[in-house]
């Protein structure tokens, strides 16, 4: 006769998983990231031609039809050796201003630069700025020539760097 | 809150709050704030500070071809991956070994890609030219200058 086996009863085993460490760790992680996140500043872009490398570099052919042809107006920007804003010129077809003292005055003068068939695209200003400019002067002249509703703006150093 | 396991006897009743969504958000918050700063690190250095301009452009969608060239104080070009790039001829040499490693060709990522030079705002004219110059050297037509939009932080 076959000898019946007594099973003994077990009560089931409860696994479960430790969920809470994990959330800790998991806050730890969130609160570093947190802390360490520095967003950004929004930034955004000013377009500019590229230099001409040389002056002996032939101009690449102009599309603009001849009665389209550009005003060019040079703005000299002459630093001092802390790479502040010294001098101001701007020359042009129309103006010839030697002395321009500060970023207020040279806007009103970019203001009134009189536009060919009232078209500000057809006005070019090349940027002459010496060697020990800073970037920020840069980018403030720039800003100027964009805001006075310039879009053709390039880049070039003095003729002597400073 | 929901109550958890099984129930418990007559009676019990088992006051275990459930974790596992709570857990589900947060390490989903984790994994945002690493992609994020990863992202950042990539490509834009925080080590340079850039000028404020009222007139600057953020990017669209379609500029998608883009070059970004870091620009320190002392007018070294920084990398994500290397040394910095000091001499105007190392720099044509990275922006041509760029070019040729665009999937599109050489060609089309010289006539197509947008370079931005992201330079820091106390360095001087003359290492901005000398970069400009080394892109222009390297065939490449669109060039940007990167600058703080004004009043947005």
């Amino acid at each position: 006769m076959p000898r019946k086996h007594k099973r003994k009863v077990e009560s089931p085993v409860d696994v479960t998983l430790p969920i809470t460490p994990m959330l800790d760790m998991s806050f730890q992680l969130l609160s570093f990231f947190i802390l360490t996140f520095h967003p950004m500043p929004v930034e955004g872009q000013l377009s500019i031609n590229l230099p001409k490398i040389d002056a002996s570099e032939k101009p690449e052919i102009d599309p603009t039809p001849p009665d389209e042809k550009k005003d060019e107006y040079t703005l000299t920007v002459i630093s001092n050796s802390s790479g502040e804003v010294a001098l101001i010129s701007l020359k042009g077809p129309t103006v010839n201003s030697e002395n321009i003292k500060n970023f207020a005055d040279l806007f009103v003068q970019l203001k009134n630069i009189p536009k060919p068939q009232n078209k500000a695209e057809l006005v070019a200003i090349t940027i002459e700025a010496s060697n020990d400019l800073t970037y920020a002067r840069l980018i403030e002249t720039m800003d100027l020539c964009k805001k006075a509703g310039y879009d053709s703006v390039n880049l070039a150093p003095t003729k002597g760097g400073r | 809150m929901s109550h958890g396991g099984g129930g418990g006897g007559r009676g019990q009743v088992s006051s275990d709050p459930n974790l596992t969504p709570l857990l589900d958000l947060v390490l989903q918050l984790v994994m945002f704030f690493m992609l994020v700063a990863n992202f950042i690190m990539d490509e834009l250095s925080d080590k340079i500070h850039l000028p404020v301009a009222s007139q600057a452009k953020p990017l669209t969608a379609n500029d998608r071809n883009i070059l970004y060239l870091n620009v320190n104080k002392e007018g070294k070009v920084l990398l994500s991956v290397g040394d910095p790039l000091i001499t105007p001829e190392s720099i044509t040499v990275y922006m041509r070994q760029q070019a040729r490693a665009h999937p599109k060709g050489e060609a089309f990522a010289r006539d197509n890609t947008t370079v931005i030079i992201r330079a820091d705002k106390d360095t001087r004219f003359q290492n901005i030219f000398k970069t400009m110059s080394a892109i222009k050297a390297a065939g490449y037509k669109k060039l940007q200058l990167r600058a703080e939009i004004a009043g947005q932080k």
